[in-house]
């Protein structure tokens, strides 16, 4: 099944062009897809948010309806989908495969904490204002170099300002914008991502670090580096009318490519992109020093193909 | 499901075909991974071969060292119920060996940028590819064959990524089926892959056979270029062989040389310094000859899964053989404590009688015969009575089964399939008794520890 791999980081859906906005219609029923690092995930959560609550957790005092309804269409879906993960009985749901166990009752006050808590996702909020959709409230465990903090409450445009081509007064902020307003109960949306980081933390607030392992002689690129690559939804909430968006995160190492059946495949496609990006857009995704020996590694591994 | 292209099909083989192929699979990214994370892989009654099938094709989906993993897997027989085992076989969808420029790069992170001055030859092509590394054959200066095993860079951590996502397969498993304890398995999964990752060890490993087998001319340990091996490189004497399977329609003597070569080089080492080969398969072994072109002997290829066992295990197992020969209940169940087992109960002591008489059986029975469960297949070969039994001890435990036990019959299942495989007939008892007697029992702790001293052995990772 050498194509089916969607726990993987690899996975050819889970890499886009970067800096495209990529919709694609999302079956209801495939809204959220727990995958293999489910256990792990939910574990590190929880730490987050008894450790750094006020940092993975903001919300607006009159979100709290918007909350409660996320939290009570996780509840109804996730077990009538997953029944061998999830168990919701009386004022008790349970994540089995993590050994988790919440009173729902204790979350009235943050809904969407608990919501948080029950997926891998991250789940953001966003509500319509006077100047288009703002961040209302947000559980974010594993931010991909962004502060909570320093976007919450702000309108979209200026959320995405530092990704090239996204900000304030672009044709991609009031395309976002549109496909917002557009965003049909029952027709939830999604979208893929992807970066190299150096890290594998899942909590990375901290923009990207120097490169340093890239060029490092004893593997270069594959020693040390990591695929982190997100799958969003976006879906439209019935009773509050605020749009629904998460972030599902999985991290896993480039040297994964070397063992990989389709690696040459992967490779080229990942060659492809790096070329296609401009020097902002390099310098966003933490790789402009690094570009040439980056494609170098790459192409060797996508040129075997081709033999 | 074959995963293997349909030559007659072009469409097949190339990447458009595939992804249309896959496309009509599911209906997304998350299908497949939401049908299995939903437990309904194992949640569909007693149709174990749906669910095997359901499993590999996760197990599939991961990818990489994982496809390690689910041959590790099939390599653990209490794993899985044989269905399992036998789907997990056929996994093999391994990345093509790596190209030149990746090679050179590699070689000269380990032996430095002047690395091909230390070699007379070396062939660009890979002669094997394997899950963590691949194989290339060169020359030295003094004129000798070798073979230089490199690794990937980076596989502690795409086999630490792999490793969380079959402990949360096993998660879900384990809501369904009690039956295994999943965490003990994923640990030793791990160990394993994190001990072939580490060629010091395995020199060192090879070391040691070298020396614990000196005494037998026709079986034959590669040397090890101490100075052109490094953690990632192990670069030893190339052994020139062809593989036991070549030889399944040989005559029944060459046929049993080789298992008897087999038997030696498995059960020697034990007898003599208590230590084994932990995964006897036919893949690890290739038979040397002379000039006449008839297998002469055995070439062993593989040292990333010795296992050293404390010297009073030695004793143990003797002592469970003597006991079972005797049909003496005191005396085996006194062997089974020297074991490790605790909390034993004569319940549980029957189970144990039961997996015993099996792997022992051939050791008992003084005549020529061939090895046999009934099943008549070398894969299934003991996997239905290993997991048999480590299910039963664990519905009438709780008992705690010691480590050397698991290893002990794995290896006799490995062992014992690599016999059905080359339907060798040998009067096995005598096979042991003689190894029994060539040395003596009491000093097996000195031998020891003389032997992994000179070789340099670290004591064994725990697996768990």
């Amino acid at each position: 099944m050498s194509d089916l791999s969607p726990h993987s980081a690899l996975h050819r859906d889970k890499l886009p062009k970067p800096f495209s906005v990529g919709l694609s219609a999302l079956d209801p029923g495939d809204w959220i897809v727990p995958d293999m690092h489910l256990a792990d995930q939910l574990r590190e959560k929880a730490e987050h948010f008894e450790k750094r609550r006020e940092a993975v957790l903001q919300a607006e005092d009159a979100t709290l309806d918007a909350q409660a309804e996320t939290l009570a269409l996780l509840l109804e879906y996730l077990p009538r989908t997953y029944p061998d993960i999830y168990k919701v009985s009386g004022d008790c749901v349970t994540v089995d495969p993590a050994g988790l166990a919440y009173r729902i009752s204790d979350y009235a006050h943050a809904p969407l904490e608990l919501a948080c808590r029950l997926v891998q996702d991250d789940l953001v909020i966003m509500r319509k204002g006077e100047d288009g959709y703002r961040i209302a409230a947000a559980a974010v465990c594993f931010p991909s170099t962004w502060v909570l903090a320093d976007k919450f409450s702000k309108p979209i445009a200026e959320v995405h300002a530092p990704v090239p081509g996204f900000g304030p007064g672009t044709r991609t902020a009031s395309l976002i914008d549109r496909i917002f307003d557009n965003l049909k109960v029952g027709h939830p949306a999604q979208r893929c991502n992807w970066s190299i980081y150096e890290v594998a933390d899942l909590h990375h607030p901290f923009s990207h670090s120097t490169h340093t392992r890239w060029t490092d002689t004893s593997g270069g690129f594959f020693n040390g580096t990591w695929l982190r690559a997100e799958r969003q939804t976006l879906t439209r909430l019935p009773a509050s009318g605020d749009v629904l968006f998460t972030i599902q995160i999985v991290v896993d190492p480039v040297s994964l490519l070397m063992t990989h059946p389709d690696r040459s495949q992967i490779a080229a496609r990942l060659k492809a992109h790096i070329e296609s990006l401009d020097m902002e857009q390099l310098a966003y995704k933490g790789i402009s020093d690094h570009r040439d020996a980056v494609l170098a590694e790459l192409s060797m591994l996508a040129e075997q193909g081709q033999q | 499901m074959s995963d293997k292209p349909n030559p007659k099909d072009p469409e097949a083989n190339s990447l458009s075909g595939r992804l249309s192929r896959y496309a009509k699979v599911g209906t997304g990214v998350g299908s497949a991974a939401a049908r299995v994370a939903a437990g309904r892989a194992f949640s569909s009654g007693n149709n174990h071969s749906a669910e095997a099938k359901l499993f590999r094709q996760a197990l599939g989906s991961l990818k990489g060292p994982l496809m390690k993993v689910a041959q590790l897997l099939a390599t653990i027989p209490e794993a899985l119920p044989a269905e399992f085992a036998e789907e997990l076989a056929q996994l093999q969808n391994e990345a093509p060996a790596m190209g030149w420029p990746f090679v050179r790069r590699r070689m000269a992170a380990e032996l430095g940028a002047d690395w091909q001055d230390k070699f007379k030859s070396f062939e660009r092509e890979a002669t094997a590819a394997a899950s963590l590394g691949q194989v290339h054959r060169a020359v030295s200066h003094a004129g000798e064959a070798l073979a230089c095993k490199l690794q990937y860079p980076d596989m502690a951590s795409a086999v630490e990524a792999d490793l969380s996502q079959l402990k949360m397969l096993f998660a879900l498993h384990r809501q369904i089926s009690k039956a295994i304890d999943t965490t003990e398995i994923a640990g030793e999964i791990g160990a394993r892959l994190r001990e072939e990752l580490d060629y010091v060890r395995e020199a060192a490993h090879m070391r040691l056979y070298k020396a614990v087998l000196a005494d037998r001319p026709d079986i034959h340990i590669p040397d090890l270029h101490e100075d052109l091996s490094t953690a990632r490189l192990i670069t030893m004497q190339w052994l020139e062989g062809r593989k036991l399977l070549e030889f399944k329609d040989a005559t029944q003597e060459v046929r049993n040389l080789l298992c008897r070569n087999m038997f030696d080089a498995w059960w020697r080492p034990f007898t003599s310094h208590g230590v084994i080969h932990g995964d006897p398969h036919l893949g690890n072994y290739t038979a040397w000859s002379d000039g006449s072109g008839e297998p002469q002997g055995l070439n062993l290829l593989d040292f990333g899964c010795v296992r050293v066992f404390p010297p009073s295990f030695v004793q143990g197992v003797v002592e469970l053989y003597r006991g079972l020969q005797a049909d003496d209940r005191d005396r085996i169940v006194s062997a089974y404590e020297i074991w490790g087992f605790k909390g034993l109960n004569n319940e549980l002591i029957d189970i144990l009688n039961v997996w015993a008489r099996f792997i022992y059986g051939p050791l008992l029975t003084d005549k020529v015969m061939s090895i046999s469960d009934g099943s008549g297949s070398a894969a299934q070969y003991g996997r239905q009575q290993a997991f048999a039994v480590h299910t039963q001890l664990k519905e009438k435990g709780p008992v705690r089964v010691p480590r050397e036990f698991v290893f002990m019959d794995r290896a006799a299942i490995g062992l014992g399939s690599v016999f059905i495989h080359l339907r060798a007939e040998m009067n096995f008892h005598q096979l042991f008794e003689t190894a029994l007697r060539s040395h003596e029992l009491r000093s097996v702790g000195d031998r020891q520890a003389k032997a992994l001293q000179a070789a340099g052995v670290a004591p064994a990772i725990e697996a768990v």
